[in-house]
């Protein structure tokens, strides 16, 4: 996936400092002009949802139009994580920018699934198509 | 003792079923939390950096017991949530434990932390609600006044 590579932006913050445990999760963000890619990897849980929260925030304030959340590499989504794609629904609306998830493997679509959260989403197979969207 | 029927996943909050997991676990309401009889018991300390290795614990116990992968997901998302909804509540230093009985296809977890003093644990929650969609029974056991605890009870098939 080397599309909107634009301006090489790119930034990596996987976690804080307090975190006992090597990093769990990643998150990397490339902005392209109007649209934001942030890439998920890794265990999204209680521990990791705080540093997933600031940077959702942060590019939720960037006037942007677009904003995809790429899951595919998720490892496991835990309530925590759930209840930020909500927040971040919820805020993209209000700032009228699109959200678009990109997920299409168990340890996503199984939570979103069992929580009844699925049809709330914009959910696409692939960065691509979400893109293009 | 009665076979449990399958209970309505509706959004509704549900009313606990525990005579379901006693069938599983033996568990009763006049049991020490502290010392739960279980085949399978992981002690951790009371922090939110080891939760991931607990819930992996009930995800191989599960996936170990034929449990289909939804089911499987189901119950390391549940168990993440009762321990997350938990290590906050624990006294300093005290410990996580949690006890996993598998029978007949079926999983009873108990995990409770010590409390200093008696607490309450809400229900009213989004986390709460999750974890109450993703198992068959989720009650929370709070009879005891040194430990707040939460049992689980999920099948092999998700409906």
């Amino acid at each position: 996936m080397s599309e909107s590579a634009g301006n090489g932006g790119r930034d990596v913050v996987a976690t804080d400092d307090d975190f006992s445990t090597e990093e769990p999760m990643g998150v990397e963000v490339e902005r392209s002009g109007h649209t934001s890619v942030i890439r998920l990897s890794g265990e999204i849980d209680m521990l990791t949802t705080p540093a997933l929260r600031a940077k959702v925030t942060e590019e939720l304030s960037a006037g942007l139009r677009t904003l995809v959340l790429d899951m595919l590499a998720v490892e496991f989504l835990g309530s925590s994580g759930l209840a930020l794609l909500v927040e971040a629904l919820d805020e993209s609306r209000n700032r009228g920018v699109a959200l678009r998830l990109v997920a299409d493997s168990r340890p996503v679509s199984r939570p979103l699934q069992a929580t009844g959260l699925t049809d709330l989403f914009e959910i696409h197979p692939t960065v691509e198509e979400a893109l293009a969207a | 003792m009665q076979t449990p029927e399958p209970q309505q996943r509706e959004r509704v909050p549900e009313v606990p079923a525990p005579g379901a997991a006693t069938e599983v676990d033996g568990l009763t309401a006049a049991t020490d939390l502290a010392e739960v009889p279980s085949p399978v018991e992981v002690r951790v300390h009371a922090d939110p950096a080891l939760i991931p290795s607990v819930r992996a614990v009930a995800a191989d116990l599960a996936a170990r017991a034929d449990f289909d992968l939804d089911a499987v997901s189901d119950l390391r998302m549940a168990v993440d949530e009762a321990c997350s909804a938990l290590v906050p509540l624990s006294a300093p230093g005290g410990q996580l434990r949690c006890g996993f009985t598998v029978v007949d296809g079926r999983i009873a977890v108990v995990a409770r932390v010590p409390v200093e003093s008696a607490t309450t644990l809400r229900q009213d929650t989004f986390g709460w609600r999750v974890l109450d969609t993703l198992t068959d029974s989720a009650e929370v056991l709070g009879g005891d006044t040194g430990w707040i605890g939460i049992r689980l009870l999920k099948d092999r098939t998700t409906t």
